[in-house]
């Protein structure tokens, strides 16, 4: 650009020495500064927690809940102190299930207080700040027809949720993820970079092993979170009359699935069973309630699988 | 956002705020050194996405309470959309112009934009005829609550007792649609 002095320099040569004198000055952008404090806060708060775990799936309804609320009660069956983040800003069902709906999100100098559910598992939800069950999440702002605005607000949301939740001191938090989402994880992945890794929630279909397999290669190659391995969730059923094992799903064959054949390993397989989604619907733990049905048998062997993981991840 | 003087390089600094409408603000900065001015309108709706992103634009002045951009955030159920009907329980900066809160420390007093803003979002929304809400439609939908604030806020300033096709005609040739 031209100049009105001698030597002629360009925007970028100008600005630069510039912010080169400001930051000798110590002259802080205030809006960075903030950015830079939400970072420090959210890197402090996880600190506290010892081990991460996402449980995410492309596809939705396979029962990605489901399987984090079963997997808490089994870590804190064997005296983890366990915490579950419901990420599913739009549709929060954590609460029901921990049976805790009913509670809210207390706020104190030292944060929001998380509510506790059977078994000491701590729990914050977006469900945990509306004022009944059939309220909707919604946002409101001069923009709030907005999809990018959306987006925006709802990464910030997720932002205070990781920073200025009290969760205490945490062996295990659980995060459970929203279906077929593409802007949630990485917003995870970027906030809580010491992840210790994600677990990938499917069924026997071939439609939701198809689309799950985006959503791995997505995760894995993109967004380089680590997947620990795979859940077959609803693995065929077991006749409450006979006792024969059934195969929900024409094509299931058990056998190497495409998502295997990508080289992830299966890390149980869970049968249907409706008394899970009895005890949801209650607030239960099916695991407790019922310990020796081959799906709370399926649990505690993925437990094992998780926990010899993360422990020999980074030691605690 | 910063104003460069080309001819000192230099950055330029806030100088004076004029209020252009209640969604809009002008604001002029001038070089330090040779005194050179300019003057930018504030669009509310890039703004209200720089506030999406929890930050007060021009820094706070009290830590950030635990989940106060949530808390903030979540609008009441039965609400309707637009800015103009928040409610009294809505204390964050959604919904209104945060452009006065980037003035901090400058000088600027919070009472041009931001009064007005306020004013503008604590009273009741202006009925709509159908036949207006049916022209509203027209307007594509992601901006379609800001057109709404708009119309509804010329309909107030010019004292009409609701949104018609006369206020529709009118807000249209004011902002050249």
């Amino acid at each position: 650009m031209k100049q009105g002095k001698s030597e002629e320099r360009t925007i970028t040569e100008v600005v630069k020495d510039l912010e080169a004198q400001q930051k000798k000055n110590k002259v802080v952008n205030p809006v960075l500064a903030q950015v830079l404090e939400q970072v420090a806060a959210v890197q402090t708060r996880m600190s506290r927690i010892k081990h991460k775990i996402a449980v995410m799936s492309g596809k939705g309804g396979v029962g990605k809940s489901s399987v984090t609320v079963n997997l808490a009660h089994s870590f804190a069956a064997r005296g983890y102190k366990v915490g579950i983040l419901d990420v599913d800003l739009s549709g929060p069902c954590i609460p029901k299930m921990m049976g805790v709906r009913d509670r809210s999100l207390k706020i104190t100098a030292e944060g929001a207080q998380p509510a506790v559910g059977v078994n000491g598992i701590k729990v914050a939800s977006m469900e945990l700040m509306l004022p009944d069950e059939g309220s909707p999440v919604m946002w409101k702002g001069l923009w709030e027809d907005s999809a990018v605005w959306r987006g925006t607000v709802e990464m910030s949301v997720i932002r205070e949720f990781i920073s200025d939740v009290n969760w205490g001191p945490l062996d295990l938090l659980l995060i459970d993820m929203p279906p077929a989402s593409s802007d949630k994880p990485p917003i995870i992945s970027q906030m809580i970079p010491d992840l210790d890794g994600a677990v990938i929630v499917t069924i026997p279909s071939e439609i939701s092993q198809f689309i799950v397999k985006k959503s791995v290669v997505f995760l894995s190659r993109e967004l380089k979170i680590l997947i620990i391995g795979l859940i077959e969730n609803m693995s065929g059923a077991i006749c409450p009359h006979c006792g024969e094992a059934l195969e929900l799903f024409e094509d299931a064959s058990h056998g190497e699935s495409p998502l295997q054949k990508m080289g992830l390993p299966l890390l149980g397989r869970v049968p249907f069973d409706r008394r899970i989604a009895s005890c949801a619907d209650h607030g239960r733990s099916f695991v407790d309630e019922h310990p020796l049905t081959p799906a709370a048998q399926a649990f505690r062997m993925i437990t094992d699988s998780l926990q010899q993981h993360i422990e020999s991840r980074r030691p605690s | 956002m910063k104003f460069l003087c080309i001819k000192c390089n230099n950055f330029m600094d806030y100088e004076s705020k004029e209020q252009v409408d209640t969604l809009r603000l002008g604001i002029t900065f001038a070089c330090t050194q040779c005194g050179y001015k300019v003057a930018m309108v504030t669009n509310p709706g890039e703004t209200q996405l720089v506030s999406g992103l929890g930050v007060k634009i021009g820094g706070r002045t009290v830590p950030a309470e635990p989940m106060e951009f949530t808390r903030g955030a979540i609008k009441p159920e039965g609400q309707p959309a637009a800015a103009g009907q928040p409610t009294a329980t809505m204390t964050a900066d959604m919904g209104k112009c945060p452009f006065p809160g980037m003035l901090a420390g400058t000088g600027f007093k919070d009472t041009g934009i931001a009064a007005g803003t306020s004013a503008q979002t604590s009273k009741p929304s202006v009925p709509w005829t159908p036949n207006a809400e049916k022209r509203l439609e027209n307007v594509p939908f992601f901006v379609r609550s800001l057109a709404r604030a708009g119309i509804e806020q010329y309909a107030r300033e010019n004292e009409f007792a609701e949104v018609n096709d006369r206020v529709m005609d009118e807000y249209r040739e004011k902002v050249g649609m």
